[in-house]
């Protein structure tokens, strides 16, 4: 394994909040990295720092080749250019050819069935398909490092099991990945390792043990409500361990209850 | 290179496609419609004239340039281009770009003017010097006056209303400094850090010796103002952000 990115001892304060606490770590090439973790825990500073888009307040980042970093940010900005200008444009300022550039652009707009809206105004984009322009500026060109800030916010299913399939593709072909993400769902289809940031420190991240569950249930309006359920919307919110699964469940099915959803729970 | 000529061309594309160029443009066009509206032009005043419009409206410019600036797109263009030194370079090329395009306005109007009335339009016979004269000092003072209205970035001075007003006190302080240092010498230490536009502006002005030295060193004068504008500023930007 080549080693290609070291963090010494970073420190990153704003104001008098410490969001970064003297951080150690060494990245491959190809690793895949994800970090969890609540809102405002350093997710996206992180992430910023290893690009050196953010000056640590101390401590030094690494490279120990020259690296080419492509980026999604969590919000990708719209300018006053069409999508298909944009990203032509884009294409060229990474030294594409122009036909190359074409033909990138057009399948990659075909995979995440964004063809049509290549010709309108950028600000006039939804919000999830300014996103999808933002995944395929970063995938025009194969860089060394991808960072992914929460890429997938606002994306309908389809477009984002295409992203995951692109992103483990080009992991294979040896690009580095650093996630920032919430959905865990993402988080395990993309990283090798994840963690999460607590108190300004790495912490690997270790799912929880006796996974709890949620459960969505609906009643017809005469069942008593059973310790610990509460309404959600339309239904009824449960949130069971996985052992008290299998003996209560089948008691509430009989009792009249219906069961409209079960989700695993991640955090 | 190729990629600092790609970037600026992405910059002015996207420049050109916002709302912000319209204003500049409006005032100098009109501006100058007026000023050649009627018969006979002295071509030394109106020359000045021209001069210090260009370098005050690409002030104008180059101070709005950046409120379209989005953050995040600029770490884009950042980490796409891999280098500090490619990236700045890249916008101060869109701004000279921006500069030589807008003082085109300076001589295409005149010219057609002159055209049009069969070359019998100014005070005196258009020589050739008058075209060199404005080949070269037009583009200079615009970008001289792009690169100081850029100085005060929003990272250099986030506070805007007081940008707004110092750069506005630039502007006018380069447009009469010449006068206001023979009244008050010692202001001579203070002033050189602006351009010098009213000794360019008044370069055509009494003697017409060794014209095309002084019209060179003028365009050199300005033109290096401007670039170090550009360089201070991008320093600044530089370390402040990243
Ligand atoms: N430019 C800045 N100036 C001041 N504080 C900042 C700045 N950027 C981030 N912070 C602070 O640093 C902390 C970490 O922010 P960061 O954006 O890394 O969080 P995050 O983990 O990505 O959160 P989210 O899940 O909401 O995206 C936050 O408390 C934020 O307020
Ligand atoms: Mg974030």
């Amino acid at each position: 394994m080549t080693e290609i990115i070291t963090l010494d001892h970073i420190t990153k304060r704003y104001g008098g909040r410490t969001v970064l606490r003297g951080i150690c770590h060494t990245i491959c090439r190809g690793d895949a990295l994800a970090f969890v973790g609540h809102n405002g825990c350093g997710k996206s500073t992180i992430l910023k720092v290893i690009a050196k888009l953010v000056r640590p307040t101390a401590g030094k980042v690494i490279y120990h080749s020259p690296l080419l970093f492509h980026y999604i940010p969590e919000k990708f900005p719209p300018v006053s250019l069409s999508a298909r200008e944009y990203l032509l444009r884009m294409g060229a300022l990474s030294g594409m050819r122009q036909d190359e550039a074409v033909h990138r652009i057009r399948m990659l707009s075909e995979d995440f069935f964004l063809e049509e809206l290549l010709d309108s105004p950028m600000q006039s984009l939804s919000k999830g398909t300014l996103q999808k322009v933002g995944v395929i500026q970063a995938i025009l060109k194969r860089p060394d490092v991808l960072l992914l800030d929460e890429p997938l916010s606002g994306q309908d299913a389809a477009s984002q099991s295409v992203f995951i399939k692109k992103v483990n593709q080009l992991q294979e072909e040896g690009v580095t990945v650093f996630l920032a993400a919430h959905e865990l769902k993402l988080v395990h289809a993309v990283a090798q390792k994840a963690y999460t940031i607590k108190d300004g420190l790495l912490a690997v991240y270790v799912p929880q043990e006796t996974p709890f569950y949620r459960v969505l249930l609906e009643g017809n309006g005469t069942e008593k409500e059973p310790e610990g359920m509460t309404r959600q919307g339309r239904y009824h919110k449960l949130r069971l361990a996985e052992a008290e699964c299998d003996g209560l469940l089948p008691k509430l099915l009989s009792q009249g209850w219906k069961i409209r959803g079960m989700e695993r729970e991640d955090t | 290179m190729k990629r600092i000529v790609e970037l600026s061309n992405y910059q002015l594309r996207v420049y050109f496609k916002s709302s912000r160029f319209v204003m500049p443009f409006i005032v100098t066009v009109v501006f100058l419609a007026v000023l050649y509206s009627s018969r006979p032009v002295s071509i030394e005043s109106s020359f000045a004239l021209t001069c210090f419009l260009l370098f005050g409206v690409m002030a104008w410019a180059g101070y709005t340039f950046p409120s379209g600036e989005d953050t995040v797109m600029e770490q884009i263009l950042f980490l796409r281009v891999k280098s500090g030194l490619i990236y700045y370079a890249g916008k101060s090329v869109a701004l000279a770009a921006a500069a030589v395009l807008l003082s085109g306005f300076g001589i295409l109007i005149p010219g057609v003017q002159w055209l049009l009335h069969g070359g019998m339009f100014f005070d005196r016979a258009a020589e050739v010097s008058d075209l060199l004269a404005a080949l070269l000092l037009f583009p200079a003072c615009s970008f001289a006056g792009g690169a100081l209205g850029g100085l005060l970035h929003p990272v250099v001075i986030p506070e805007r209303k007081c940008a707004s007003l110092l750069t506005t006190l630039f502007v006018l302080l380069s447009v009469i400094r010449g006068p206001l240092v023979r009244e008050i010498p010692f202001l001579r230490a203070l002033f050189w850090v602006l351009p010098p536009v009213e000794g360019a502006a008044s370069v055509y002005m009494g003697t017409q010796d060794a014209l095309p030295a002084r019209l060179t060193g003028y365009f050199a004068a300005l033109f290096l103002y401007g670039v170090v504008y550009c360089v201070v500023k991008s320093l600044i930007c530089f370390y402040k952000k990243i």
